[in-house]
């Protein structure tokens, strides 16, 4: 890169962190200066309690518990989404089956479940499963069947005159085709389980970051809670960045940037 | 001079020949809305094995249409079409086919596309390898094996087509106007490709052109179609030896020729 590239990097990072440095000055200023009624706890509060919660791993047994729960349950979404994706947009006819069905559902949020969900499945892991699997699932599905709608059908042609198996149709056309749309599905669907993954937790969890924060609230932690929500961000912030940089990864031919 | 006459009794002993091409009574409709487009027409042709064919037309009067059913794309409203005494009923190995654009496919490396035109590819990689690199020499692009599509130039993505196409070791290879879209230099070293594969591989040639020259140059027969819907008008044996320069007086007289049995 050059000089002048990496001086204007430099400069859109600096605009960027302005306003959270910004909102802890006032944060900093209003507690130190008795505002706030006493309440909200003082930046030196959360970052003893944030050195607490670290030193009991107490924070870290609640992240890997999320993050295990995020994991599974997203696998199982994508497992579920991107074949019946793929299903609908092969065969019209069991499109028009199951969209309507689909369609119906996916105006539902999650968290609309998640009573239902505990007196059906227990307040045990298979609600939170369900609740991920549920936010998950229709991103996932429906950019998978856009993706697939817009290969170019003369690709499909290629296809033919190659001789491709269906094994080799999935994996060398519809994939990287759809692939562009793909990623996107599923950077939407992570985020989207993220959230309702917290909400299932607050309501029905013994464990988890969701939980943390409801615990914190039960003991008027204020710390503890504000340490709960900034996790929960810095996470979804990492989960993002993690998709741009495979984004960037698989789909350098778009743009010239593979390395070799 | 290669056999160009092969209408008649010779035509049925070598039918049987791989690269031997028989379109019989074919026509072609399009449905398109309430209405009926007859694009093909009572159209017969037969491509002995071994010839190169260029087919000229005006636009609109089916030629890509009689490519894609010989190459098992489209199947014919009318009649039927073998090749190598066999019906053709879907796309097989023993026909290749080259569009006007490259098709491809822009997620994989110039190699991995070439692999992809392997029939039997997956069972050794290393011969798989040698094979595509064999080939990308062939067309000239063993520097570029692992370039993407996108860091190409038309014609060499073209080239990249032609070395896909030749890696299915076709007995018939279908050419829609492939040098259409090249500049005039990069299109006569184009030509002589051809003509260099087309003479050191056992290959039947069906090219679709609008360029009399390229017609005259490469093909020994050139098959004229009539206007919508397309039938065969006149098919006429280029009787010049290879290789053809056209800056000769043998290849004016024969261009002034074709020209007036256009006209
Ligand atoms: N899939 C299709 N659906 C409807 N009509 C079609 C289809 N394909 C071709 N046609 C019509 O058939 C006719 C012949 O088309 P074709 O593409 O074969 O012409 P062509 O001779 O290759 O023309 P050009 O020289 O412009 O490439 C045209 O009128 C076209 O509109
Ligand atoms: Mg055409």
């Amino acid at each position: 890169m050059d000089k002048g590239g990496r001086t204007q990097k430099f400069q859109g990072f600096l605009r960027g962190i302005a306003l959270p440095l910004l909102a802890l000055i006032c944060w900093g200023l209003a507690t130190t200066q008795g505002f706030g009624g006493g309440i909200l706890p003082t930046p030196k509060d959360v970052v003893t309690a944030f050195g607490r919660l670290l030193a009991t791993k107490e924070l870290q047994t609640h992240i890997q518990i999320s993050l295990f729960r995020i994991g599974q349950g997203f696998f199982l979404a994508t497992g579920l989404a991107i074949p019946i994706g793929i299903l609908v947009a092969s065969f019209p006819r069991f499109g028009q089956t199951v969209l309507p069905t689909l369609e119906f559902l996916r105006q539902i949020p999650p968290v609309a479940w998640i009573p239902v969900f505990i007196l059906v499945l227990g307040i045990g892991e298979a609600t939170k499963l369900a609740v991920i699997i549920y936010a998950a699932f229709f991103p996932i599905l429906v950019n998978t069947i856009l993706g697939m709608t817009q290969i170019d059908h003369r690709f499909w042609e290629v296809a033919r005159l190659l001789q491709f198996s269906r094994r080799e149709t999935l994996r060398e056309l519809i994939l990287p085709a759809a692939a562009p749309s793909l990623i996107a599905g599923l950077r939407l669907g992570l985020s989207n389980s993220w959230r309702a993954l917290v909400a299932a937790e607050m309501l029905a969890a013994f464990s988890g970051l969701g939980y943390m924060i409801m615990a914190a609230r039960s003991l008027v932690r204020m710390d503890e809670m504000f340490i709960g929500i900034a996790v929960i961000g810095v996470l979804g912030l990492l989960f993002d960045w993690g998709w741009k940089v495979l984004e960037k990864h698989l789909l350098c031919w778009q743009n010239r940037s593979c390395d070799r | 001079m290669r056999n160009t006459s092969c209408v008649g009794k010779t035509a049925h002993v070598i039918g049987k020949e791989p690269g031997f091409v028989e379109v019989i009574n074919v026509g072609k409709r399009f449905g398109m809305g309430t209405r009926v487009l007859e694009a093909l027409t009572d159209l017969d042709l037969i491509i002995p094995a071994g010839d190169f064919v260029t087919i000229i037309g005006q636009s609109g009067c089916g030629k890509t249409t009689l490519l894609r059913l010989i190459a098992g794309l489209d199947h014919p409203s009318e009649g039927q079409i073998k090749v190598g005494g066999k019906l053709v009923q879907g796309t097989g190995w023993d026909r290749g086919m080259i569009f006007q654009e490259p098709r491809l496919f822009p997620w994989a490396t110039v190699a991995h596309n070439v692999d992809l035109g392997l029939p039997d590819r997956g069972q050794d990689q290393q011969a798989d390898q040698d094979r595509v690199m064999a080939l990308l020499r062939l067309v000239g692009l063993e520097d570029f094996a692992i370039a993407y599509p996108g860091e190409l130039s038309g014609g060499m993505a073209q080239r990249v087509a032609l070395a896909r196409a030749l890696a299915g070791s076709p007995k018939v290879l279908l050419l829609d106007e492939p040098l259409g879209a090249l500049d005039a230099v990069t299109r006569m070293r184009m030509q002589n490709e051809l003509l260099r594969i087309w003479q050191t591989r056992a290959l039947t040639m069906v090219a679709v052109t609008h360029d009399l020259d390229e017609a005259i140059l490469l093909s020994t027969q050139i098959v004229v179609l009539s206007e919508r819907p397309g039938t065969v008008r006149r098919v006429i044996p280029v009787d010049l030896p290879y290789p053809r320069d056209r800056t000769t007086l043998e290849f004016n007289v024969f261009r002034q020729e074709l020209v007036g049995m256009l006209a």
